[in-house]
């Protein structure tokens, strides 16, 4: 009687959780639905008020306008050459920083940790010139190595690495140090396939911020050539003037191979979003 | 033997690509299809001069960060666009070369885009700060009232005159465009947009007889506050008061001024040329808009009196070769680049006064705005570094302060005075 009674009661609750999450979903989709759709409109026709949610006669005139005035197939390119490594180098990096700075003793260690700690604290654009003149000094302006190289460091990856490793017992490289693995191979063998879901919250992260990226890969290229696809996407906006429905349309290109990511690594984006957020350990 | 010539080879190599041709780098925020034009007047230019190599860098945001750090790093680009609300601080700064030098040089030689006597005065008084000239003007675009042809005839009201207007033709044109057409007591046509930008209301100020700076720019009490600003934007203020434009923030949630212009919502906005630009396109598209302009109204016994907006092409103060420099950027500016910028990009109203001509026939609207050049002023701003952000700032607080607080324009324009002159005053003005 008390089961059933609870089974009652549930139910409801169910319905408005159904309901608020529904509402969540349309709230989110929409404004994406949108984009999609006015990508497909006449200017004056996004102008309408109330707004049309569908065009009403589509055209795909925005899209071939968007294609044939810039280089998109090499921002695309160079989109995904950037993302890719930075994710795949960036891994490698921390997860070897986290692991010297969580399971090595060496002195200085933890003042060491501290400095990187206070260097988050840092807003990025204090670095901007700086790293600039750096990379200029190098010769790397206008070039991958100015993408990538400066993005291979994450000091927040490499805070929750740190933080990850340290909460790994102990006696799991212990065990394989009295079998004569080098600390290399404990790293390698041992504690990281350990870290795959922190290594899936960080690569999530960097990889969407890679995407996004705006200010860094315009501060460091000149050429179209080495412009990635948000810089792309800036140049249909003028001083004065938007010309929204092809800014639409290559936003909504550009939204194409994330959804795509999205769903491949679906599995570990969710668990990079439940770590990050502090829900599974 | 052989050695030797392979040594020979390889340092002929390394010098043809260390010395063989000369770089130099053009920076604008010009957007997709103005970079398309850019980059075919820069070709036409190497064309020209085969021992030169321009690397054309389009920054469609962040423009000025992205400028500052190329110079403080030591790489600024050899030529750059720059607005003329720019210009006091980067002169000030010593980040500007002065081209009137390498201009009289050049113009001797006969170089295009060279004399200054090409352009319209106004454009070139923009870039000037005492003798000195820091710019190219690339194009103009002066601020004018645009009006839908289609509402005007929807409500037989008269097109105002190309020659001018005063405010009471003004008042009663508003008047009769104003519709309340589902009957719910308040208007949801109307006569036109208020001006709350300081880029339209300073021209607005000036054709009711007032000033907002003091000929020296050091201070703005008893100019922008002056009795002659308050009775001007009163009347704009009283306008909206009466309904004839929408609420500001109402005129927001419906899409704003643009998209209530479009679907015939308001009958005309007050702007600068730049606005016929998306316009076109969509008249192009199919819009069921017919356009006209006529120039802002004036105060009863006053003249015609507008602003006009340009941006010129600068060089940084540090680069190598100033010369070739210079002489790219009056090529950027030059006849050529005007016919492909302005004739048929239709971008801007042409620096230049033998194209603006032929632009004027062919193009009505563009012919008014090129009249307007007659009797446009300079920016504020291309004078006084107090301009922008301050003054720009203040006005807008002040804006809000009337529609949003219920001030008084009196009340909020010696606020804003006090305000303006305080931080000048105090140093605080960026």
């Amino acid at each position: 009687m008390l089961r059933e009674k609870e089974a009652l009661t549930k139910i409801p609750l169910k319905l408005l959780a159904v309901f608020l999450l529904t509402v969540l979903a349309i709230s989110t989709l929409l404004p994406y639905i949108m984009m999609v759709s006015a990508s497909f409109m006449a200017q004056f026709e996004i102008y309408n008020f109330p707004p049309r949610l569908f065009p009403s006669h589509p055209k795909l005139d925005n899209y071939v306008e968007m294609w044939k005035s810039q280089p998109w197939g090499r921002y695309i390119f160079n989109t995904v050459f950037v993302a890719v490594t930075v994710v795949i180098g960036q891994l490698f990096v921390i997860s070897m920083g986290g692991y010297a700075l969580s399971r090595l003793h060496f002195p200085g260690r933890d003042t060491v940790f501290k400095m990187f700690i206070a260097f988050m604290m840092l807003p990025g654009v204090v670095t901007l010139i700086p790293g600039f003149i750096i990379l200029h000094s190098l010769r790397w302006i206008d070039t991958y190595m100015a993408l990538i190289v400066p993005s291979l460091g994450n000091i927040w990856g490499l805070f929750l690495m740190r933080q990850y490793m340290l909460s790994l017992p102990k006696s799991l490289e212990d065990a394989a140090r009295i079998d004569g693995a080098s600390e290399f191979t404990i790293f390698w063998k041992i504690i990281l396939p350990l870290c795959k879901p922190v290594l899936a919250t960080v690569a999530t992260f960097t990889f969407l911020g890679m995407w996004r990226s705006f200010l860094w890969p315009l501060i460091v290229t000149r050429s179209k050539d080495m412009r990635m696809i948000e810089v792309g996407i800036a140049m249909f906006a003028t001083q004065y003037t938007v010309d929204y429905p092809v800014q639409l349309a290559a936003a909504t290109l550009s939204s194409i191979p994330l959804i795509i990511v999205y769903f491949l690594a679906q599995k570990w984006l969710l668990q990079g979003i439940k770590i990050s957020s502090g829900y599974e350990r | 033997m052989r050695k030797f010539w392979v040594i020979f080879l390889v340092a002929l190599i390394l010098a043809t690509l260390a010395f063989g041709k000369i770089k130099l780098r053009v920076a604008s925020w010009a957007g997709a299809l103005e970079a398309s034009l850019d980059e075919k007047i820069i070709a036409e230019f190497m064309k020209l001069h085969p021992n030169v190599e321009v690397e054309y860098e389009p920054i469609p945001s962040d423009y000025y960060q992205k400028i500052l750090t190329d110079i403080a790093a030591g790489t600024p680009p050899d030529v750059f666009l720059l607005d003329a609300e720019m210009v006091p601080r980067y002169s000030e700064e010593k980040l500007l070369l002065n081209l009137a030098p390498y201009l009289a040089r050049l113009a001797k030689e006969g170089v295009s885009g060279a004399n200054l006597k090409d352009y319209f005065d106004v454009l070139v008084n923009i870039f000037k700060l005492g003798r000195a000239v820091y710019a190219i003007p690339k194009d103009t675009s002066p601020v004018g009232v645009f009006y839908n042809k289609k509402l005007f005839d929807k409500y037989g009201v008269p097109y105002p005159s190309e020659k001018g207007w005063t405010w009471s033709e003004f008042e009663q044109v508003v008047a009769k465009l104003s519709h309340d057409t589902n009957g719910d007591g308040k208007n949801d046509v109307w006569g036109f947009s208020f001006p709350g930008w300081v880029g339209v209301a300073v021209p607005l100020l000036w054709a009711g007889g007032g000033e907002v700076f003091s000929p020296d720019f050091t201070h703005t009490k008893g100019y922008l506050n002056s009795d002659a600003n308050v009775k001007t934007y009163s009347f704009y203020v009283n306008l909206l008061r009466k309904g004839y434009a929408p609420d500001p923030e109402e005129a927001s949630s419906l899409g704003g001024t643009s998209s209530l212009f479009y679907t015939g919502k308001i009958g005309m906005v007050i702007t600068g040329r730049w606005f016929w630009i998306g316009i076109k396109k969509q008249i192009k598209e199919g819009a069921p808009l017919d356009i006209g302009v006529a120039p802002i109204p004036h105060a009863p016994g006053f003249h015609n009196v507008t602003v006009t907006y340009a941006s010129g092409w600068a060089v940084p103060s540090n680069v190598k070769n100033k010369k070739l420099a210079v002489e790219l950027a009056a090529w950027l500016s030059s006849e050529y680049a005007q016919r492909e910028r302005c004739l048929k990009g239709g971008l801007a109203i042409s620096a230049n006064k033998k194209v603006a001509e032929e632009q004027a026939a062919t193009d009505k609207v563009d012919s008014v705005f090129i009249k307007m050049l007659d009797f446009s002023r300079v920016p504020i701003g291309s004078k006084t570094k107090y301009y922008r952000p301050l003054f720009e700032r203040t006005w807008g607080d002040a804006v809000d302060r009337i529609l949003i607080k219920g001030w008084t324009v009196k009340k909020a324009l010696d606020w804003a005075a006090q305000q303006i002159d305080t931080a000048i005053e105090n140093g605080n003005w960026e």
